[in-house]
Parts: C-alpha cells; sequence; structure tokens
C-alpha cells in the first residue's frame, strides 16, 4: 500500500470535551482503496474521530488531510472554502440512518445531488436508481423511510451517501441500531463496496466482520491507540492486555 | 328578525377581519421573535424572554386598553411635563388589530421554538455532512418537519383567536359578540346572544376542519 494514494492523513490528533481528553494524540492514514477498521470500548473516541473528519465536532489539536487538502494544521483550520470542499470528498454514514423522514427513499437520494452538486434531476434519478438497485432496493423508491426496516433504511442512508460521489465513505457503527438478522444485510453492502475498492472507514463493534474485511484494523482504548496492524492478528492474536482483554469475549 | 340577522353578521364580518388580518400578520412576525428568543446574543435574548413573559404573563384584555390608550395617555402625560401639545389618537380597529397580533407573535413563537427544538440533532449533521448550506438545511430539511409537528399547537391557538376577537370590544370595536349584546338589550331577547354562540361555533368548525385537512395532509410519513 506504501505507494498508493493517501486519502486521510491524520496527525496528532486530540479532542477534548471541556476538561476530558477524549481522543489524545492519535495518527494514522487511510489509503486508496483501503478499509480501516477501528475497533474498542464505547467511549473510547472512535466515533469522535469520525465526527472531526466529517467537521461535525471541531478538533483542540493536530491536523487533518483529506485527499491532499489540508483540513486542519496543527490545530488551525483552513478557510471555509476549503472546507466545504473537503467535506465533498467524506461522506458518513450514521448509526441512527439520520434519512429525511418528509422525503421519499428517491427524494433522500437526489435531493443534495441536485442542491449541492447541482446535478439535472434526470441525472439525480438516473443515479439514485442505480444505487438503489446496488442495494437492494429498487422497489422502495417511492416509500418513505418509515415504511421501511431498519435495514433497509440503513442501505438507503449508504446509497443517499454514495451518491454524492466521496472520495472515502465512513461508517460509525452502521448496525449497532440493528438487530443481528438486519446486521447481515448492511455487512453485505459494505463488503459489495469494498470489492470495488471503495476506501472505507469502519467503526464497528462486529469483530469477524472487521476482521475479514479491512485491510488494516486500530484497537482504540481512552482516546489513543492501543494496538493496530493486520485484521488477523489483531483480532486472533493480540499482543496488548487490554487488546486481549476486550477481544477475549468475541474470540471464544 | 331579519334586521337582527344583518346586524349579526355584519359584526361577524368585523370579528373575521381582526381574525384574519391577525392571523396574517402574527404568523410570520413570530418567526423573528422565535429567533431572538433563541438568539446567542445574550441581550437580545434576554428582552425577548421579557417581551414573552409580560405578553403571556397579562391578560389579552389589559393589553387591547394599553395599546389603544396608552398613546393618548403618553401624550398627556408629555404635554403636563414639556408644556406642548400633542395629540395621538389612533383608529380603534387598528388598535385592536396590533394589540392582537403582538399577543398572538408571542404565543406562535414559542410553538414555533418547540418546533424546531424537536427535530433531532441527526437531521442537521446529515445534511451538513451532505453539504447543505444552513439556509438549505432550514428550508429544505427543517422547516416542512416542523410544519407537520406545530400544526396540532397551532390548530389550538386559531381556535382560541376567533373567541378572543370577542374581546376587541373592550375598546369599543363592534364586533359579533358586542353587537349581540346590544341587539338583546334592545330586543329583551335571548335569542341574539344563543346565535352569535352558534356563529362562532360554526368559525370554528371550519377552523377545525381546515387544521384536520392540513394534518390529513401531511400524514404521509412519521
Amino acid at each position: 500500500m506504501e505507494q498508493s494514494e493517501e486519502i486521510i492523513k491524520v496527525e496528532n490528533l486530540s479532542k477534548s470535551f471541556g476538561t476530558t481528553d477524549v481522543i489524545k494524540d492519535i495518527s494514522f492514514s487511510v489509503y486508496k482503496g483501503e478499509i480501516l477498521g477501528i475497533i474498542g470500548p464505547s467511549g473510547s473516541g472512535k466515533s469522535t474521530i469520525l465526527r472531526c473528519i466529517t467537521q461535525l465536532e471541531s478538533v483542540s489539536g493536530g491536523s487533518i488531510t483529506v485527499c491532499g487538502k489540508k483540513l486542519v494544521t496543527a490545530g488551525i483550520y483552513a478557510d471555509k472554502k476549503t472546507q466545504r470542499d473537503i467535506a465533498r470528498s467524506v461522506g458518513l454514514v450514521f448509526q441512527n440512518f439520520n434519512l429525511f423522514p418528509h422525503y421519499s427513499v428517491l427524494k433522500n437520494i437526489t435531493d443534495a445531488q441536485i442542491h449541492v452538486l447541482g446535478r439535472s434531476k434526470e441525472e439525480a434519478d438516473h443515479m439514485a436508481r442505480q444505487l438503489l438497485s446496488r442495494v437492494g432496493l429498487s422497489a422502495k423508491a417511492d416509500n418513505y423511510p418509515c415504511e421501511l426496516s431498519g435495514g433497509q433504511q440503513q442501505r438507503v442512508s449508504i446509497a443517499r451517501a454514495l451518491a454524492m460521489k466521496p472520495e472515502v465513505l465512513l461508517f460509525d457503527e452502521p448496525t449497532s441500531a440493528l438487530d443481528p438478522e438486519l446486521t447481515g444485510e448492511i455487512l453485505a453492502v459494505i463488503k459489495d463496496l469494498a470489492e470495488e475498492k471503495m476506501t472505507m472507514v469502519v467503526v464497528t463493534h462486529e469483530m469477524a466482520f472487521a476482521r475479514d474485511t479491512s485491510n488494516h484494523i486500530i484497537f482504540m482504548d481512552g482516546g489513543v491507540i492501543v494496538e493496530e496492524g493486520d485484521p488477523q492478528n489483531i483480532i486472533n492474536n493480540p499482543q496488548q492486555a487490554r487488546t486481549k482483554a476486550f477481544l477475549s469475549r468475541f474470540n471464544a | 328578525m331579519i334586521k337582527m340577522l344583518q346586524a349579526m353578521l355584519q359584526g361577524t364580518g368585523t370579528s373575521l377581519e381582526v381574525f384574519f388580518i391577525t392571523l396574517l400578520f402574527a404568523v410570520p412576525l413570530a418567526l423573528p421573535v422565535m429567533a431572538g428568543r433563541t438568539s446567542r446574543n445574550r441581550i437580545l435574548s434576554t428582552v425577548t424572554k421579557l417581551f414573552l413573559l409580560i405578553i403571556r404573563g397579562t391578560p389579552l384584555m389589559l393589553q387591547l386598553l394599553v395599546v389603544y390608550f396608552g398613546p393618548s395617555l403618553l401624550c398627556i402625560w408629555i404635554n403636563r411635563k414639556f408644556g406642548m401639545d400633542i395629540r395621538i389618537t389612533w383608529p380603534r380597529f387598528l388598535a385592536a388589530n396590533v394589540a392582537l397580533i403582538i399577543n398572538y407573535a408571542a404565543y406562535f413563537a414559542e410553538i414555533y421554538r418547540g418546533g424546531i427544538e424537536s427535530i433531532s440533532p441527526g437531521q442537521y449533521e446529515a445534511a451538513k455532512v451532505l453539504g447543505y448550506t444552513k439556509d438549505q438545511t432550514f428550508f429544505y430539511i427543517i422547516l416542512p418537519q416542523v410544519i407537520k409537528r406545530i400544526i396540532p399547537a397551532m390548530g389550538n391557538e386559531v381556535i382560541t383567536l376567533v373567541k378572543d376577537t370577542a374581546l376587541v370590544q373592550i375598546i369599543g370595536v363592534s364586533e359579533l359578540l358586542r353587537v349581540a349584546q346590544e341587539t338583546q338589550s334592545r330586543l329583551f331577547s335571548f335569542m341574539p346572544l344563543f346565535v352569535a354562540g352558534v356563529f362562532y361555533f360554526i368559525m370554528n368548525w371550519i377552523v377545525e376542519a381546515v387544521f384536520l385537512q392540513i394534518e390529513k395532509k401531511l400524514a404521509y410519513y412519521k
């Protein structure tokens, strides 16, 4: 992966809420076509990292570079235009889907294309229908989110994010709000994207999935990276005591 | 009998004018009031809070009296103090509308605020990540959901407004109830009051039907 293009570069990132340090001096990179899995206990700062990269939270210190563009340099943000440019190349899939309830499934996927990217309605429609068939929901285009199951809603939200043609797609515990039966359909979509070499960062509690799908795994605890490396090694043969303790429940 | 009905229909006309004028101005005016209330500017939000406290904490009838008589009383005070001779009197009908608009804008503003605060932060976050601007987020994503949520509360207020138009008679506007009372004492009959009651009831019946229709229209999503 060394020769590959760096899509996300995080250097010495820190974030505190008041006096609580949620992320302490974290650095990592995501390369084009790579899938980074981030695992760790609740409250370890996994989601906060994604929220910093997507500009939903502002960092307390450190640097973030996306596709070669500096979003933050040593805690100082780039100008508004650069921030917007960078936001467009990053997609995020939420734990709770956050679909727009007053829009049909189709409009959920077309609206931002039209209003943000300035695509024509025909273009946006075409793109949306293509993506819907890809996530297996062509028949639901005219339904409203409240008429769909959780798994279907999450698939729509993935399609909505993909419609913006992001350089990298971030997943914030995409299956945590779903029951085990529905979890599978989301993981299948992500695996499908992985085969097409979509660059992704997946924060997840699905250890088997993280092991089998990602190229690189980060284990976080208490706002720091405790251990990182090859997925098979980390999950099946962790070195650090903290990682062993965390994974002991999954490796039974 | 026909004369009585004619007079009462005229009164109803006045009531309806007050009703529609109040609605027409209070609905938009409540937006800046709400913006002031939720503003991060401490002074602005404190002033707005004080305004809401006074308007919602005092009788509407008192507010009508203050709006109508206030300016002329102020003139008398100024004239005495500075030896001037200013006179301001304004039309009763206008004063009645101004008082009702101010009062209802206060209530509407709080309903709007409740509606906006009930929208989950996730909606704003999803919009931001997709690249919507702040204005786009408000008008495309937030506002339509707010409207749906505030419809029942707004229905309540609008029904109350129909009945509150009866209060403007305190400053001498001949609305329906006042006409009914006058006719009652002239004819020495209970009939006019009964008819007035039926008129108010019919007006509110229509208001309720309209709101039910709007609710039905917006029921396509949860």
